[in-house]
């Protein structure tokens, strides 16, 4: 199967995508020129189609996790599209956590921290059950008062195309955060001094204290959620099976 | 008496008088602390007992005096509070936190993704 790589410089980050699918590869040069690299790029992210008796196409990361999947190419495309939001500047006056978020039905936000909805990957259909829809991004941006603030990223050209189900571009205003599901055992419960020190471990860049900052106003509103590794929590989502610090 | 590798390293310590890097961004969260040095990568958590120690740590105390100052002002046994005091030093040592700290981390943070590339 041939594979294609498409290396990109995206506000200064250097990736590339890798696709199996030639139109799929054409649309992405097409739509992406503006920010192609001339030399080879570290992989980012990969769209693979179908193989054998399946379905889906599939969005993937880096190290192999399923970021989406959708029946068509065009739902996995408006996610990568989306994706690559992630390496633009943060807002002024933002810290970038690495966690992922999901809409709910109230118009929140939930955080999840690593693996939590990533690995297993949250499954499309159990969001939409449940009202919630996954953030195509792979970090959160939050100001000091501890909201979302995101900077909108739009790329021509991909910007029509149908999202995957129980997936969501950014919001284009500030998301109070609901709370924040962090993995651990059963019998563990951090003190607040624990999740501080979780959440401010997940922050990608900016001011420590700052970081620290926003992960106090976090604090008051984590939950540890039991991981398994073997499904997402989704009952996390409902608040109905997390200990709240 | 028998004792492990570590313990003698551990023994070695009681004439160190560690000093708290006086950039560490440091939060106190009731009895317990969440600590910051520049120089490292990511936050250190403190119990009860690193979050009083990181209070005093200016050099100008040997470990082996605090070692005694805890096992009198808590109450728990030589032994425990010696190993209470050992692995807070090696905590903060590792973290990034005292002025003597080597510290091996890469201080860039988290990248945005959260594994390694897959080859």
């Amino acid at each position: 199967m041939r594979v294609d790589q498409i290396s990109l410089d995206v506000f200064g980050h250097r990736i590339a995508i890798v696709s199996d699918d030639p139109a799929i590869t054409a649309t992405l040069k097409t739509a992406l020129s503006g920010l192609l690299a001339d030399d080879a790029a570290p992989v980012g992210f990969a769209l693979r189609s179908p193989r054998g008796r399946e379905t889906l196409h599939l969005l993937l990361d880096r190290s192999g996790l399923v970021l989406g999947r959708s029946r068509g190419p065009h739902g996995a495309l408006s996610s990568l599209a989306r994706h690559l939001g992630v390496f633009a500047p943060r807002p002024e006056g933002t810290i970038r956590f690495r966690m992922r978020a999901l809409v709910g039905p109230d118009g929140r936000a939930v955080l999840a921290g690593f693996p939590l909805f990533s690995m297993p990957p949250a499954v499309e259909r159990r969001l939409v059950a449940k009202s919630y829809r996954l953030v195509d991004r792979l970090a959160v941006d939050l100001s000091s008062s501890g909201s979302t603030s995101f900077e909108a990223f739009a790329i021509p050209g991909l910007e029509g195309l149908p999202a995957i189900e129980g997936h969501t571009g950014v919001p284009s205003g500030p998301l109070e955060i609901a709370k924040v599901l962090l993995p651990g055992t059963q019998s563990g419960k951090p003190t607040l001094a624990q999740a501080v020190t979780a959440i401010a471990a997940t922050s990608a860049d900016g001011d420590i204290a700052a970081a620290v900052e926003v992960a106090k106003r976090l604090a008051a509103r984590t939950e540890v959620v039991p991981f398994d590794g073997r499904e997402p929590p989704y009952r996390g989502l409902l608040g109905t099976s997390a200990a709240t610090v | 008496m028998i004792r492990s590798a570590g313990s003698d390293r551990r023994q070695g310590i009681d004439g160190l008088a560690p000093a708290v890097d006086p950039s560490v961004v440091l939060r106190r969260f009731g009895s317990e602390a969440v600590a910051w040095s520049a120089r490292s990568s990511r936050p250190v958590y403190l119990d009860e007992v690193a979050a009083l120690l990181v209070e005093v740590l200016d050099g100008s105390v040997e470990v082996g005096t605090l070692v005694d100052e805890i096992h009198e002002s808590m109450t728990i046994p030589l032994a425990i509070a010696r190993e209470k005091v050992a692995a807070t030093y090696m905590t903060l040592q590792n973290g990034g936190l005292l002025v003597t700290s080597s510290v091996q981390n890469d201080p860039s943070r988290v990248e945005v993704f959260p594994g390694p590339p897959n080859p």
